[in-house]
């Protein structure tokens, strides 16, 4: 492209500013302020336009607003170009409105409609000419003294970043290497799974700790779902049981209430008995009436029975044993006479009474004067023969012979005769007394014990048979107390043993209880009301022992499993909570994962557009450069390389012939450079080839003159291929173009200072 | 003649995974569902009805809490004599470890626990329940039932009108209408329908509040009455959370203070507001979706924020560029070409990142 006419009736400070550029070097020169760099930013808006979309950016529009005409003249602007393949346009636009009426015209005609027409004047018929933004081509074609002055300062190395800055991305201060490295920023702030504290990994770390949360969570809900099938089994069973129990305490109280209505009857029937008992118990009787009493009584009465047999056999033997006093009289008489002699006197006496016989003495007196007389004769001769024989016992000589004559020996044997009559019956006769007399005495001792005995009891009689009759009637009503006692302590000792203790009234309290209890127990199961009840209490007991131990065991374990089906959930958050962290963190892993390949993937790609675009530029720059360097520097440096991966500048250092990258080179070269590989750069960037004016504000300044005028010169030698447009101040330069740029090709525009109005 | 107050589909201790909401506006969004049937509860006992009807998944079991159980027992007790019938719905059947199963309920509380009809006589009415025993009932409980001649009967049940199904959504115990007409029954509360709709013969109450974007607009609860003329239904408004969607077109907007005055018109208290961001977005805008978030979230009951804008970048201005950018780009858009689902997607996000990187300090991964 090759502008070749401007027109601006106002645009900032320029009013009424008009020139024809030539095909080749256009050198504008003014002072400060006299609106070289209106001019260039007219000729930017004149191809770009002031907006790049269909909404006004605010930088934009104050831009716009920024190039007002300061003379209120009219915002408008004309320029020509043409491209390299013959065809030729004019531009023309009115900034006096925000849409910017914009016409490219074609030999008269109005193509921009061609080129699709936005808003506020965006019509891209620039970057379809130029092949290239905007941004490109105010980064690439524009080179102001402020830009180079900046980079030169530079190592060459960083001159070369500059450049590839402008290579990637149009600017100067956007790198692909910068943008990958914030890319790069990027994916170390998601991070690999090796960065633990990195997004990613700690959103994975959670994602895996929600999932297991959950699995757990579920895992503990399936158990608790067994288990809540057991504790239903449970239940049931705790039903059954309940049921049994229920039957079984139906049962039990029921047979409790049988029992105890059997007992109270029972305890009911003893104390009957006993108060029948007790009233037969309760008449007076006497005090002490014992056993032994009676049987002494008894004993007494027999006694005394047989004492009374006894005198009455004795009496009646004694009546048949009459002695009369003249017997017994006579009896002791013999006694003492007759009764003395042994067998032996008597024998003596025999022989002597029989030699002779004298009469027996006739009449009572004479009897007993005859008995006296044979008495006292008798005891004489008994004492003498007594003494006698008292003097002779010593000797064992024979008995001398009586010297009793034979009337006293026949009167001493009638009477020993008649003493031995007499004396049976007399000894009967006494022992007859004897036995009355002792028979007499027994009954005496006997009545004497029987009244004190009576006395004891408090019984008085007259008689014997009363006091017998007393006692035997005492002993009877004893005898009946006895047993009315005895049945009333039975009586007693039953119910006490029936009621254990408890009253009649709370035996029937607790029969009343046992019933109520029954019917409760039996509540709404009508079926149990009335059942028969034929066990007794303790098998009952016993079932409903076991049926409550098992109850119980099973009550607990119940307990026990709801427990643990309770806990179990408890250790976990609602599962809700856990579901929506673990959706939150896979969405988080998710996007994550998704903006982390995406940044991996835009990184490659930078990097392989990178390589591909300095692949392509580098061998472009590389003879350009050293052209322009070798020129520039007269020679001194006449090879230049620029690395194809980076962009960076390697110079072969003359002094050493060594090719160094970053060679310590002056200012003024490292200018030259810039500015060379700008220019380059300029000719690269076009999409479609179409070579791009440059347009340079005073670059040279701090080069020294006689470089300035070589690099002038080398920048002149261009512009058979590029149009160029130089903005300068500078004297030397002018003078220089005056005197070096001679032909129709190039053209020298004065600018003048603007006063502002 | 009785009233009859019906709802269904509570989903209490529902999770909100699904909206992206975060667990403490999760765990808010179940406070107001129990708070809704608390609201249900309090309408039973105004309106003075006679009896109270759940046509299933008054809860959801597998995420089920005794806490919810404890609750639901503490509202049924405020009911005092009013009889609660409840037909378990797929999400809430009978199991062994179910709530159902698991509380204590008061007794004025009915479960139907079996699936196929039971009835419960009450005065003037008879009400014939059935409920779900796993999570996957299709049967239809209609086959082969009918009410006996005598009497109003009433059937409640959770179910899918086969002939209505909305899309997307599981179909259980599945019948067709005429399988109610033929059971003689007088009307059929039912459930499992999220969305209220009410025939001559049968009615979905919907769920009493929505549950998500899918269950915008108005949510009721339904009153039966019973008299003379039949079965006279009557869907009462009840849902006090709104979900509304609404679109945030970004195409010119040049700043993130325009973005924030955008999602901030939408307030709306009383709302879960779901902003689609649409549209072309600037280079230059700053879209940081957390910061837009918290700076509007406070003027709505929750607000979504769903990004789905279009790179602002002329690409294809760029893609005609001889910059390593320009290339990038070509590439790229060459590489998406041939891509299909995800890689696409990612291509589509790397171009943008690899943009940002180019224009931005520091590259935003939304």
């Amino acid at each position: 492209m090759k502008l070749t006419a401007i027109d601006l009736p106002g645009f900032g400070c320029l009013s009424d500013f008009s020139c024809s550029l030539a095909p080749g070097l256009n050198l504008f020169y003014g002072d400060n302020e006299a609106g070289k760099s209106t001019l260039q930013q007219a000729i930017c808006a004149m191809l770009y336009g002031f907006y790049d979309g269909d909404k006004a950016r605010n930088e934009e529009t104050q831009r716009h607003k920024r190039y007002k005409p300061w003379d209120a003249g009219l915002y408008r602007g004309a320029l020509e170009y043409a491209l390299s393949d013959g065809r030729a346009f004019e531009v023309r636009r009115d900034f006096s409105t925000a849409d910017v009426l914009t016409q490219l015209l074609d030999s008269g005609l109005d193509v921009s409609g061609q080129f699709g027409r936005g808003r506020h004047g965006n019509v891209p018929f620039a970057r379809k000419h130029l092949g290239m933004s905007r941004g490109v081509f105010e980064s690439c074609a524009f080179i102001s003294q402020g830009d180079v002055f900046e980079v030169s300062k530079n190592a060459p190395t960083e001159i070369g970043d500059a450049v590839a800055a402008l290579a990637d991305s149009g600017r100067r201060d956007v790198s692909a290497a910068l943008a990958m490295e914030r890319l790069d920023t990027a994916i170390r702030k998601i991070g690999s799974d090796q960065a633990r504290t990195a997004e990613l990994p700690k959103a994975r770390v959670n994602l895996t700790r929600a999932r297991s949360e959950l699995v757990s969570a579920d895992d503990a809900r399936r158990a608790v779902a067994e288990k809540a099938q057991q504790l239903e089994r449970m239940q049931a069973r705790l039903r059954q049981l309940a049921e049994e129990r229920a039957r079984t305490e139906h049962s039990l109280h029921r047979a409790y209430a049988t029992r105890l209505r059997t007992k109270i009857a029972e305890i009911e029937a003893a104390e009957k008995t006993a108060a029948a008992a007790e009233a037969k118990r309760t008449p007076a009787s006497p005090r002490s009436v014992t056993t032994a009493m009676r049987d002494e009584v008894l004993g007494l009465r027999g006694q005394l029975k047989r004492a009374g047999d006894a005198l009455l056999r004795l009496e009646r033997e004694q009546a048949g044993v009459v002695v009369s006093a003249d017997e017994r009289l006579e009896y002791e008489m013999l006694r003492l006479s007759a009764g003395q002699l042994v067998a032996e006197q008597v024998s003596q006496l025999e022989r002597v009474a029989y030699a002779t016989e004298t009469p027996a003495p006739s009449g009572l007196g004479a009897v007993f004067a005859a008995i006296g007389r044979a008495i006292a004769s008798a005891v004489r001769a008994i004492v003498r023969f007594v003494l006698r024989r008292r003097a002779e016992a010593p000797t064992a000589e024979p008995e001398p012979a009586l010297s009793v004559t034979r009337e006293e020996a026949a009167s001493l044997l009638e009477r020993h005769r008649r003493y031995l009559t007499l004396r049976p019956l007399i000894e009967r006769a006494d022992a007859l007394e004897r036995q009355v007399e002792a028979e007499r005495q027994g009954v005496a001792v006997a009545e004497t014990r029987l009244v004190s005995v009576m006395a004891e009891v408090g019984l008085r009689a007259h008689t014997p048979a009363e006091a017998f009759s007393a006692f035997e009637a005492a002993w009877n009503a004893h005898v009946a107390h006895e047993k009315a006692d005895l049945a009333y302590t039975s009586a007693v000792e039953r119910r006490d043993l029936l009621s254990a203790g408890a009253s009649l009234d709370e035996l029937r309290a607790a029969l009343a209880e046992h019933e109520t209890a029954a019917s409760e127990v039996t509540g709404g199961r009508g079926a149990l009301s009335g059942a028969e009840v034929r066990q007794t209490p303790e098998p009952l007991e016993r079932g409903l022992q076991k049926l409550r131990e098992e109850h119980h065991q099973t009550e607990l374990s119940a307990r026990t499993l709801s427990d643990e089906v309770r806990m179990a959930l408890e250790r976990y958050r609602p599962r809700a909570e856990i579901e929506e962290e673990q959706a939150h963190w896979e969405r988080e892993v998710a996007r994550l994962e998704k903006a982390r390949a995406a940044l991996m993937l835009a990184r490659q790609t930078i990097e392989e557009a990178m390589s591909s675009v300095y692949r392509d530029f580098a061998p472009a720059v590389n003879s350009f450069l050293s052209e322009g360097l070798g020129a520039a520097t007269d020679g001194r440096y006449r090879r230049a390389h620029v690395d194809p991966s980076t962009l960076r500048v390697s110079l072969l250092v003359p002094e050493t012939g060594l090719v160094v990258e970053d060679p310590p080179v002056s200012h003024g070269t490292r200018t030259l450079l810039y500015v060379l590989m700008r220019v380059g750069l300029a000719q690269h960037m076009s999409a479609i080839g179409e070579p791009v004016p440059l347009i340079l504000d005073d670059p040279f300044v701090d080069v020294d003159s006689r470089r300035l005028k070589r690099m002038m010169e080398f920048l002149m030698g261009l512009t058979d291929r590029v149009q160029v447009l130089y903005f300068t101040k500078d004297r030397e330069i002018l003078e220089w173009f005056e005197a070096t740029a001679t032909g129709p090709e190039h053209r020298l525009h004065h600018m003048s200072a603007v006063v502002n109005v | 003649m009785p009233t009859i107050l019906h709802t269904a589909d509570v989903h209490l201790d529902r999770a909100f995974a699904g909206a992206g909401m975060t667990s403490g506006i999760a765990a808010a969004r179940r406070e107001e569902l129990r708070d809704a049937f608390r609201r249900f509860v309090d309408l039973a006992l105004e309106l003075r009805v006679d009896i109270v009807t759940i046509g299933g998944d008054l809860y959801e079991h597998e995420r089920s809490t005794l806490d919810t159980g404890n609750f639901l027992r503490q509202q049924f007790e405020r009911l005092g004599a009013v009889p609660v019938l409840i037909a378990p719905g797929n999400h809430d059947p009978v199991l062994p470890d179910s709530l159902w199963r698991r509380v204590d309920w008061p007794a004025n509380v009915t479960i139907f626990t079996e699936p196929r009809f039971r009835a419960v006589r009450l005065p003037g009415v008879t009400i014939w329940g059935a409920g779900h025993t796993a999570p996957d009932l299709r049967d239809n409980l209609l086959e082969g039932f009918g009410v006996p001649p005598e009497g109003t009967h009433v059937l409640l049940f959770h179910g899918s009108d086969t002939t209505a199904a909305p899309e997307g959504k599981r179909v259980h115990c599945g019948f067709l209408p005429r399988d109610i007409d033929r059971t003689g029954a007088a009307f059929a509360l039912l459930g499992h329908y999220h969305g209220a709709r009410v025939s001559p013969r049968f009615a979905y109450p919907g769920s009493p509040e929505a549950l998500d974007f899918g269950e915008e607009g108005e949510h009721f609860v339904l009153k039966l009455t019973i008299d003379e003329q039949g079965a006279r239904p009557e869907l009462l408004p009840f849902g006090r959370v709104r979900y509304v969607t609404q679109r945030l077109d970004v195409t010119g907007v040049t700043t993130s203070d325009e973005l924030r005055a955008g999602i901030a018109a939408f307030g709306d208290r009383d709302a879960i507001v779901r902003v689609l961001l649409e549209g072309e977005l600037s280079p230059d805008v700053d879209l940081d979706v957390p910061a837009l978030y918290n700076a509007c979230a406070e003027r709505f009951r929750f607000l979504d924020l769903v990004e789905r804008t279009r790179p602002g970048w002329r690409l294809d201005e760029i893609a005609e560029e001889s910059t390593t950018k320009g290339a990038f780009v070509r590439l790229l858009q060459e590489r998406a070409a041939s891509l299909s689902g995800e890689q696409a997607e990612i291509a589509e996000m790397a171009l943008a990142l690899g943009l940002q990187s180019f224009d931005r300090r520091e590259v935003r991964v939304l």
